[in-house]
């Protein structure tokens, strides 16, 4: 079992096996891709435009991340569900170059982007070509890739967009919030890749739905319990 | 006309009014006239806006004289000459109705404005065209009208600058902002007089010498001394003590209302904004017809609501207003006839200001009805009067180096004249809070506001201030727009409206609380039941409902600590009760609970510190009663927690109130005394407090106001939410990708420094600990939960969590504890 293997978990979907990982991506061995979503790459440089001086870097780190994921589970495929950039680049935002550096470390590997609502046109024609774009949605294997999650008939569908986030509190005082997995009946919504991306908490069904929370060191699947919406006081 | 006859011809005025002249007032127009500055302080309602005010229109008064017939056209009368700071916008149109009515009765129609964030374009471009001779203004607006070239309104004309309620200003980063202002006018202005006007408090030659700049001490006139005041309590009847000894309850509603009725007008003080829902509905519904006659007003109402129950108050229409702080300042505030203050009333000065609305008649005596929300509380009022009698009260003590409001205040005169750096660093180095700033950080927040620090080096095109041959100026329009909406220091977090369909505006409240709401869910706001429709464009759309509902929202930064002269005077109390030498009503009553404590377990004094390890329903506890208010328990719990964490891998979940704190861990404690002792040693106080709040709550929160006033965060423009969604990102994510990448950012050692001095009252904190090494230390194992630590342990809001354990440990153990209590519940 590799490292990547051991510090994930393993789950079963629809009959296949799928690893998911702390790092908030998600391995399927049988057709070794490696899935992500929302990654939202060039985001400071969107506030450095607007004079906010959020330092540069963080999304050269995050790519390096991603590709480091890549190698350790072994992937011959790289697919990101959408919400790759943040917005439309300019040709000269530093970590554009870092992308292709790491593209070049790995010439035997697939990537693939599913666009999502962030994927700007002039976006797709500004970073590196060797990366391919899916239009809408695309069929691989017994699953369906899209960005926006949803029923599809045509298979399972792996999604993103929704930056799930949840919040485990079984008890009086105690609780934790982090990102998750949200394993529906049609649909599963991976966590948002990204650094510098917020969470957004959702509201699972507790007989259907499955979650599985992504902490610093493990995946946990946690029980669904009736959120307390707000508190008497 | 002389002086001697402009005072003489105020004194005839006050005559034929069959008023009289105090002597701090004539000392005051004295001090005016002979070009000093300086500080009056008084009790509230005393008369202190005449003695800052009428100097001035003295001065008017003689020059009219002495150039009879040229009124109309240019003289020493034109153009802008005196500035009133008010610390609220709500204040501004009172304040400016008194002074004119002031100035119009002494024969000089002298012309007062208003400006503030409300005021209107063409009422601002007549302010351009003609200004008044007084204007009336915040100091945000008095911040955005520097930001303009030439300011506006020709404030190099003003001679005087009064600054109203200075107390209120002094200790927060709005005062930092105004000292940078004031320093801005004096060398703005050639003859400037400003003075301040403040109620009493303990550190006055400080306050005075914030105001006009470090050394400069200016005329401090005391005036009236203060009435006395008489402090009383609704009693519980014996029966009920220990029964509500956690909890902030309703139970003393009876005797509340009995009291409203038997009184003509009433204002009923709470802490929080949603006490004071929760008491209006209450009130109401044990006496429903009152409907007319009672209302509620908080900060976060519409203006409109409130300003129309302001004006049913002042016209005598309302037998009751249940209110919060909002209610604690306000100029010509009819006086009511009773004053009452439900919950601990956290400090001697807050007290005594609020003591201050009833009974203005001179010679009357103050009074105020204290509701106490528990045993403890009693103890409080009881403690209370004992400060007052021993003459001690608070200090507000101003906050320093806050380079976020520096940054902001660079720009905003970027925008404006402009600025060249030596003239300017003289210049912020003439304020109190920025007399030691080094050239380190001078060098830092200029490479902020001009390169961005760290983070905007490569983007030139981005830079918010630029060196225009010598002068310091921002020339992008973009940055300006967006800098003059963020201008001011008060933190918000996002508002939502609430409104009924049709349009009317009800108030705010925060959009977290909006947002856990789903369509037919049912709320309590502004007094009445709503039923929440839908949100839309920043707006939560409701109907009136038709089912009750208890659902309050709550409001952040509503919890001030126990100031420390009231929680040593709590403990002294307390001592003084074991001598047998307490005897007030509240002690008393008391008596039976505190009689439990110390069979059960031991009631702590000023000589010793009480430990409670006490076996709960939900695991262990550890509750400690250091006595040192709520916010150095806080960094007390934080240390404590962190250090013990460290030898052993555990979770803790911290709980704080006035006076102590409780530590919970799942699994059992083994300590002994020693180890504890350890965990509150002084020792590397600092490096080990600063790595237990680095990712803390506390520290993001407070990081959250300091990215907004430095612009690293904007809100938005107002309606336009959309458009700017792009560059929103909650301060949390830019408090983590800073540490992450740019460590050295002064901003998030200013954030750290914040949350130790404000958050955490590091010093109290650092005397406290020292203070309890020589102390005795009682640890005791009570059976079951005592009166002193059964409302720590039934308080369950904002917990902090400080463990040492992986994420999967801490997972692991509460789907280990959800089994349990499912396994109990299944064997019951």
């Amino acid at each position: 079992m590799s490292s990547f293997e051991s510090r994930s978990l393993q789950i079963c979907c629809h009959e296949e096996v799928l690893f998911l990982h702390p790092g908030r991506v998600m391995y399927w061995p049988a057709g070794k891709t490696l899935f992500a979503a929302d990654v939202h790459a060039g985001k400071e440089h969107v506030f450095a435009r607007s004079g906010i001086a959020i330092p540069g870097g963080v999304s050269e780190h995050v790519l390096q991340l991603l590709f480091e994921l890549c190698d350790e589970s072994g992937a011959e495929h790289l697919v990101v569900l959408g919400d790759f950039v943040h917005s439309t680049p300019t040709s000269s935002e530093s970590w554009l170059f870092a992308l292709s550096a790491l593209l070049d470390e790995r010439p035997a590997l697939d990537m693939r982007i599913i666009t999502g609502n962030h994927d700007t046109l002039r976006a797709q024609e500004t970073i590196d070509r060797r990366i391919r774009w899916t239009r809408e949605s695309e069929i691989l294997g017994p699953f369906v890739l899209r960005h926006a999650p949803g029923h599809d008939e045509r298979g399972y569908l792996l999604s993103g967009h929704l930056h799930p986030a949840w919040r485990f509190s079984p008890g009086r005082r105690q609780g934790i919030r982090a990102p998750v997995f949200w394993f529906r009946q049609h649909y599963a919504v991976l966590p948002a890749f990204g650094s510098f991306t917020g969470g957004m908490l959702i509201e699972p069904d507790e007989n259907q739905d499955r979650l599985y929370m992504a902490g610093d060191d493990c995946v946990i699947q946690v029980p669904i319990t009736p959120a307390r919406r707000y508190r008497k006081r | 006309m002389t002086v001697q006859q402009a005072i003489k011809a105020t004194e005839n005025w006050y005559q034929s009014n069959g008023w009289q002249v105090f002597d701090f007032q004539r000392e005051a127009w004295g001090a005016w006239h002979a070009g000093q500055s300086g500080l009056i302080h008084s009790p509230t309602g005393s008369g202190k806006t005449l003695a800052a005010w009428l100097g001035p229109v003295q001065a008017a008064m003689i020059n009219t004289a002495s150039n009879p017939g040229r009124q109309d056209e240019l003289d020493e009368n034109e153009g802008l000459k005196v500035l009133w700071i008010t610390p609220l916008r709500a204040l501004a149109s009172d304040t400016r109705n008194a002074l004119e009515s002031a100035s119009d009765a002494l024969g000089v129609p002298l012309t007062v404005d208003i400006r503030t964030g409300d005021t209107s374009g063409s009422r601002r471009t007549r302010q351009r065209r003609s200004p008044p001779h007084a204007l009336v203004t915040t100091p945000e607006s008095l911040s955005v009208m520097l930001s303009y070239p030439g300011n506006e309104i020709g404030l190099e004309q003003v001679h005087t600058i009064i600054v109203d309620e200075w107390h209120e200003l002094l200790g927060s980063k709005r005062g930092v902002q105004l000292q940078l202002c004031l320093a801005r006018l004096r060398s703005l202005c050639k003859t400037l007089r400003v003075w301040g006007v403040s109620a009493t408090m303990a550190n006055l030659e400080q306050a005075s010498e914030v105001l006009l700049g470090p050394g400069r001490q200016g005329t401090l006139i005391r005036g009236v001394v203060p009435r006395a005041i008489q402090i009383d309590s609704v009693l519980p009847g014996p029966e009920r003590t220990f029964k509500w000894s956690g909890h902030l309850g309703l139970q003393l509603l009876e005797p509340v209302v009995r009291a409203i009725d038997n009184a003509g007008t009433t204002l009923l003080f709470t802490n929080t904004r949603s006490q004071a829902e929760m008491w209006f509905r209450a009130v109401l519904d044990s006496r429903p017809d009152w409907f007319d006659r009672i209302a509620l007003h908080h900060g976060s109402l519409d203006r409109k609501l409130r300003t129309d129950i302001e004006d049913r108050l002042r016209d005598g229409k309302l037998s009751c207003v249940i209110c919060t702080s909002s209610l604690d300042l306000g100029v010509d505030f009819s006086p009511v006839d009773q004053v009452m203050q439900v919950g601990s009333p956290k400090g001697v000065a807050r007290l005594l200001q609020r003591a201050g609305r009833s009974g203005h008649r001179p010679g009357a005596q103050s009074r105020i009805l204290c509701v106490p929300g528990n045993v403890l509380e009693l103890v409080e009022i009881a403690a209370v009067r004992r400060a007052l009698a021993q003459g001690r009260i608070e200090s507000r003590v101003p906050p320093e180096l806050s380079l976020d409001v520096l940054s902001q205040h660079l720009v905003t005169i970027a925008m404006g004249s402009g600025f060249i750096e030596e003239e300017m660093l003289a210049e912020v180095r003439d304020t109190y809070s920025f007399r030691h700033l080094s050239d380190e950080q001078w060098r830092w927040t200029m490479d902020f506001i001009m390169r961005g620090g760290q983070a905007l080096q490569g983007y030139p095109q981005y830079h918010k201030v630029l060196n225009v041959v010598g002068r310091h100026r921002v020339m992008n329009e973009q940055v300006q727009k967006r800098h003059r909406m963020s201008i001011g220091t008060i933190n918000s977090d996002a508002q939502v409206s609430v409104a009924f369909q049709g349009g009317k505006r009800l108030g705010s409240t925060e959009e977290s609380f909006i947002a856990r709401l789903k369509a037919g869910d049912t709320f309590q706001f502004a007094g009445r039941n709503l039923e929440f429709i839908r949100m839309k464009d920043m707006t939560a759309h409701v109907r009136k409902a038709t089912k009750k509902s208890g659902v309050v929202p709550r409001w952040w930064g509503t919890h001030l600590p126990l100031t420390s002269e009231l929680s040593d005077s709590v403990l002294e109390t307390l001592h003084a009760w074991q001598q047998g030498q307490a005897d007030s009503p509240e002690m008393a009553s008391v008596d039976a609970i505190l009689k439990l404590q110390q069979r059960w377990s031991h009631l702590p004094g000023p000589d010793d510190f009480l430990i409670e390890r006490i076996r709960t329903r939900e695991g262990f506890s550890l509750f400690f009663f250091p006595f040192a208010g709520r916010l150095a328990h806080e960094g007390m719990a934080m240390l404590v927690a962190s250090r013990l964490t460290r030898a052993t891998p555990s979770t803790f979940v911290l709980q704080v109130n006035d006076y102590g704190f409780e530590l919970q861990s799942p699994e059992p404690v083994d300590l002994a005394t020693d180890d504890l002792r350890n965990a509150f040693s002084t020792n590397n106080l600092l490096e080990d407090i600063l790595a237990s709040i680095n990712s803390s709550e506390i520290t993001k929160r407070q990081f959250r106001d300091i990215a907004r006033i430095s612009g690293l965060v904007f809100d938005g423009y107002p309606g336009r939410a959309k458009t700017s969604k792009q560059v929103q990102a909650s301060s949390g994510l830019i408090y983590d990708v800073l540490s992450i990448h740019d460590k050295d950012n002064l901003l998030l050692e200013q954030a750290h420094r914040e949350v130790l001095e404000q958050q955490l009252e590091f010093t109290r904190l650092q005397t406290a600990l020292e203070h309890l090494h020589r102390r005795e230390w009682r640890v005791m194992e009570p059976e079951r939960l005592t009166p002193l630590s059964f409302p720590l342990w039934a308080e369950s809001l904002n917990s902090q969590t400080i463990s040492s354990q992986s994420f999967q440990q801490r997972i692991q153990g509460m789907l280990d504890s959800l089994e349990n209590a499912s396994t109990s519940t299944l064997a019951e």
